[in-house]
């Protein structure tokens, strides 16, 4: 299998996940490691009493083993993104950003023109840049050539787990890849089958959350998931057969030992 | 009144690395684990500025959490 290059960085798995909605620590650390990712989302939150989810994430993973990428998830606008963008490489001492910018509470659509803006003073900082937009193939090709290090297309909306819905924009993606950067297929999968589904259209990786963390068997389903995005891309590579209008017998045609009508039998 | 995580605070007079610590033991992070914004001035690891605070500061004290 290709190996898949991010800003110089080489990656050995093609699944990205998000640390986000597990029940605890010890649950979300076993289901990480069975997913075999190593690039992992966070997010940058204040430091609060009593609220969920806000565990400090430093001391419950071995950051040894995974790369951190901090998201900016919460910004509504891009002078909002570039905080969290600073603040995410401040605590992590990382320059990558998933760079998120949604003002849109109930479908979580990305905002393609602050996402734009934030991208491009976010370039000139020397981030690497990893955007989440509308599976849009013109604003992808414009982040491109701002210099963001991939681009993060939606599948369906965030948590949502309707899948694929989206596959024909992200097919256009998959044909234009020669003057795209990596493509990273990103949000609302449901099922490793879709998982799969995205890395046969072509994608170079798929990050995965909800569809995980809200298994019923997180640590399995992560392990699914990975297993189907070594193979998604496996197939893409080995090229799939011709496609045909009627059946063409796998089995064959002459020799076959029934009797003729002319036979005395 | 200084501004802490969002909420008005009496801490005038008390240095950046005092508040730090005394959020970060609340919620038991280490203040290493934690970044610290003060007038919207990024400050890293430990290197606080020792100044006291005054009325009118507005501090954040931001880790890593779960997300996506």
């Amino acid at each position: 299998m290709s190996e898949l290059v991010i800003a110089g960085r080489r990656l050995n798995s093609r699944l990205f996940v998000g640390t986000g909605k597990y029940r605890d620590f010890a649950l979300m650390r076993e289901a990480l490691e069975a997913s075999g990712a190593e690039v992992v989302t966070v997010s940058v939150r204040r430091v609060e009493v009593g609220a969920a989810g806000h565990q400090g994430l430093l001391e419950a993973l071995d950051w040894q083993r995974y790369r951190v990428l901090p998201n900016t998830a919460g910004a509504r606008t891009a002078v909002e993104a570039l905080r969290l963008a600073r603040l995410g490489r401040a605590l992590t001492g990382s320059d990558w950003v998933k760079l998120e910018v949604i003002p849109d509470p109930t479908y979580l659509l990305p905002d393609p023109l602050e996402t734009y803006r934030a991208a491009e003073a976010l370039v000139q900082e020397g981030f690497a840049v990893l955007p989440y937009i509308a599976p849009d193939p013109v604003l992808a090709h414009k982040l491109a050539c701002l210099g963001c290090a991939t681009v993060m297309p939606l599948a369906a909306p965030i948590g949502s787990g309707q899948g694929l819905k989206n596959r024909a924009m992200l097919e256009i993606f998959a044909r234009q890849r020669a003057v795209l950067p990596p493509v990273v297929v990103d949000a609302g999968l449901r099922w490793p089958s879709e998982a799969a589904g995205a890395m046969e259209l072509g994608a170079d990786a798929v990050l995965v959350n909800t569809a995980i963390a809200e298994a019923q068997d997180p640590v399995a389903m992560a392990a699914a998931f990975g297993q189907a995005v070594r193979a998604g891309r496996m197939a893409y590579e080995a090229g799939p057969m011709p496609e045909r209008a009627s059946a063409s017998p796998s089995s064959p045609t002459q020799g076959v030992p029934l009797p003729q009508p002319e036979m005395p039998l | 009144m200084v501004w802490i995580n969002g909420k008005a605070v009496e801490a005038e007079g008390k240095s950046l690395s005092e508040v730090v610590e005394a959020v970060c033991g609340q919620r038991g992070i280490s203040p290493d684990a934690v970044a610290v914004m003060l007038n919207d001035e990024i400050w890293v690891k430990g290197r606080w500025p020792a100044r006291p605070l005054a009325t009118g500061d507005v501090v954040e004290v931001v880790a890593m959490m779960q997300g996506g």
